[in-house]
């Protein structure tokens, strides 16, 4: 595994700063249940990794009539089940919520790293360099797909791995196939 | 045959969950074409000898473990006309029989070291995997001596200090080892015995052993305790080793079970729930039943997961493989373990070792995934050929039914 520095920020300011400008540069890290196995599998090198636990504000469930629901990227999946709201107003995204992964995983992931986290594509997961990867092809179109959802629209491949993501489909991995 | 998917590994029963998923279909299938029951099917077609050299089993006791475990499972009202659930779920079963070798063999040594104190070490060349190997030697030389296991350290998994052992393979470390454990503290206790006759100055014979002490039958009052008769003998330790006596010419040493599978099929997801494992074997002496009991759901959870969920899954145009992790290749987890019952219709087989043990790692998953397999069968009335039974491949057969 590459060397990086790791940071812990309390202001969002200095979060942005020490975030930068690339993803090849610096990663931020929520609950890391899908950081963790990228760096260890290498799938990303980062020189930094910014912790976001500290940031003010950021872990809360904001409900009201005229704004509608507001989630803080911090909050965990486990708090979305729990919050009597989301069950009444929003049952799809409750239900959804309520399935993905284990306890554990609910209890550590957040909303924010859910929906940033990268493809649970097998491909992606290993050694194959595709599109994603910046190489040049899908490999799952002809490959092994019986859990990718790909739907052939206008040369957009919409493809993402459907069967952890019951209700919203977050994570998709959207490419264009004439890259 | 080579092929282009990577080496073969070690696996439970390796080859035996396999063929016993195909073998075990096939006879399905007859019996189905014979319109009779499965296991009626079985029975009328039960061998009491081996088939393949004609000679007798040292024992085989399937018939009993297809009777028992059938009445456990409820066969008679379970077993249906395939298929005739009016669905969307469908419930079905199915029996798979196993045979397996497991008898163990020589060599197999232990030695027995008894300290001034009454403690014992005991060396053995082999190791504990987690079927329980320190538990069984500990728990049998005490029976034999009569001494609690709190005394018994056992020592083993170094080649370059204890005498040769088998190897973890095969369902042989219990059938081997355990008798070369029995035979040293048999072998100790004759030389308590022994030592204390002489001691005492009466014959052997009028020795009561009882518990680490020997006394004189003719005079309770008489007695001696291990440290006495060691101090006596102006010993310090005494040490025995003890070997797997050999197997009986003429004789076929196997193994046999059957295990009854309840399934519930989802025809509109192609998802299969698993209610029920009634597994009945013959497997000789059972030296600990909850060891036993261990080794038998953790068969069964992995023959589950052989039959339903674990799948190497291979890119056709790489040949690389796609599951590499456990979050891709599915294991079983206690949320998919159904209700597991288990009869052992066996005692100690006489004409194998002094323990009449036969192996139990292996018996205990290789009809699992055919029993399930059959299961499914009975409830869609449509044969799955190939493991693992996924939902696509019930849907696809449920589609290609209807067309
Ligand atoms: C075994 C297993 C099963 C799973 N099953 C499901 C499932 O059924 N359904 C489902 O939806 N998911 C599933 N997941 C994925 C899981 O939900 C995500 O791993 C989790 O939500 C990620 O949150 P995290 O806070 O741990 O993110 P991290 O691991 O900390 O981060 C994930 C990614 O998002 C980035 N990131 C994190 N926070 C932010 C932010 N605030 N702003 C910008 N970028 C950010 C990180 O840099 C990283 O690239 C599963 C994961 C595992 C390991
Ligand atoms: S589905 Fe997406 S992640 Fe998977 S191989 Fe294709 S491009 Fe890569």
């Amino acid at each position: 595994m590459k060397r990086f520095e790791y940071i812990q920020p309390e202001k969002l300011s200095e979060a942005s700063l020490a975030l930068g400008k690339s993803w090849e540069e610096a990663l931020p890290y929520a609950g890391g249940t899908d950081l963790y196995g990228m760096l260890k599998h290498e799938l990303v090198q980062p020189d930094k990794i910014v912790n976001l636990k500290k940031l003010p504000g950021m872990d809360k469930i904001e409900y009201s009539q005229k704004s509608g629901l507001k989630i803080g990227a911090l909050v965990k999946i486990s708090q979305l089940v729990k919050q009597d709201v989301i069950k009444e107003k929003y049952p799809v995204l409750h239900q959804a919520a309520a399935q993905v992964a284990s306890p554990q995983l609910r209890n550590m992931g957040t909303i924010g790293g859910n929906l940033c986290q990268r493809p649970r594509c097998w491909y992606f997961r290993s050694e194959f360099q595709c599109l994603r990867k910046s190489g040049d092809i899908c490999y799952a179109v002809d490959g092994e797909n019986k859990y990718h959802c790909i739907i052939w629209r206008r040369a957009l491949f919409h493809c993402s791995s459907l069967r952890y993501c019951s209700g919203f489909t977050g994570p998709g991995c959207t490419i264009n196939r004439r890259k | 045959m080579h092929i282009n998917a990577g080496k073969n590994r070690p696996f439970r029963a390796p080859g035996h969950v396999q063929g016993c998923f195909a073998l075990e279909s096939i006879l399905d299938e007859a019996a189905e074409k014979l319109n009779m029951d499965p296991l009626e099917f079985r029975l009328k077609n039960y061998a009491e000898l081996d088939p393949v050299d004609n000679i007798p089993y040292t024992s085989k006791l399937l018939k009993q473990a297809y009777l028992k475990g059938a009445e456990k499972f409820q066969w008679k009202d379970k077993w249906k006309q395939a298929g005739s659930d009016p669905g969307p779920l469908k419930r079905g079963a199915g029996l798979a029989s196993q045979i397996w070798w497991g008898g163990g063999s020589p060599p197999a040594y232990v030695t027995l070291k008894l300290n001034s104190d009454g403690s014992i070490q005991i060396h053995a060349g082999t190791q504990d995997i987690g079927g329980g190997t320190y538990t069984f030697i500990a728990q049998i030389a005490a029976e034999v001596l009569e001494i609690p296991m709190e005394k018994i350290d056992v020592i083993l998994g170094d080649t370059a200090i204890c005498p040769y052992g088998p190897s973890s393979g095969g369902s042989t470390t219990a059938p081997s080892v355990s008798p070369a454990v029995r035979d040293a503290a048999e072998q100790m206790k004759l030389k308590l015995v022994a030592a204390a006759a002489a001691i005492l100055a009466i014959p052997e014979i009028q020795i009561e052993y009882k518990q680490g002490v020997c006394s004189d039958r003719k005079n309770a009052e008489k007695k001696l305790q291990i440290p006495e008769i060691l101090e006596k003998m102006d010993e310090k330790i005494l040490i025995v080793t003890g070997a797997r006596e050999a197997n009986k010419e003429g004789y076929a040493i196997n193994s046999f079970g059957v295990q009854f599978a309840e399934v519930e099929v989802d025809t509109l997801t192609g998802k299969v729930k698993v209610l029920k494992i009634v597994a009945a074997h013959d497997i000789g002496r059972v030296l600990n039943r909850k060891l036993l009991e261990n080794q038998f759901h953790g068969g069964i959870i992995q023959g589950l997961g052989f039959a339903l969920t674990e799948e190497r899954i291979m890119d056709r145009n790489t040949g690389k493989v796609l599951t590499t992790n456990l979050h891709d290749y599915k294991i079983p987890t206690a949320m998919d373990t159904p209700d597991i019952d288990i009869v052992i219709v066996s005692e100690g087989d006489a004409l194998i070792s002094n323990t009449g043990v036969k192996g139990t790692g292996e018996p205990a998953m290789i009809p699992t995934a055919g029993a399930i397999a059959n299961a499914v069968y009975n409830a869609l009335g449509v044969r799955i050929k190939s493991l693992p039974i996924t939902p696509d491949k019930i849907l696809t057969a449920l589609y290609s039914q209807h067309q």
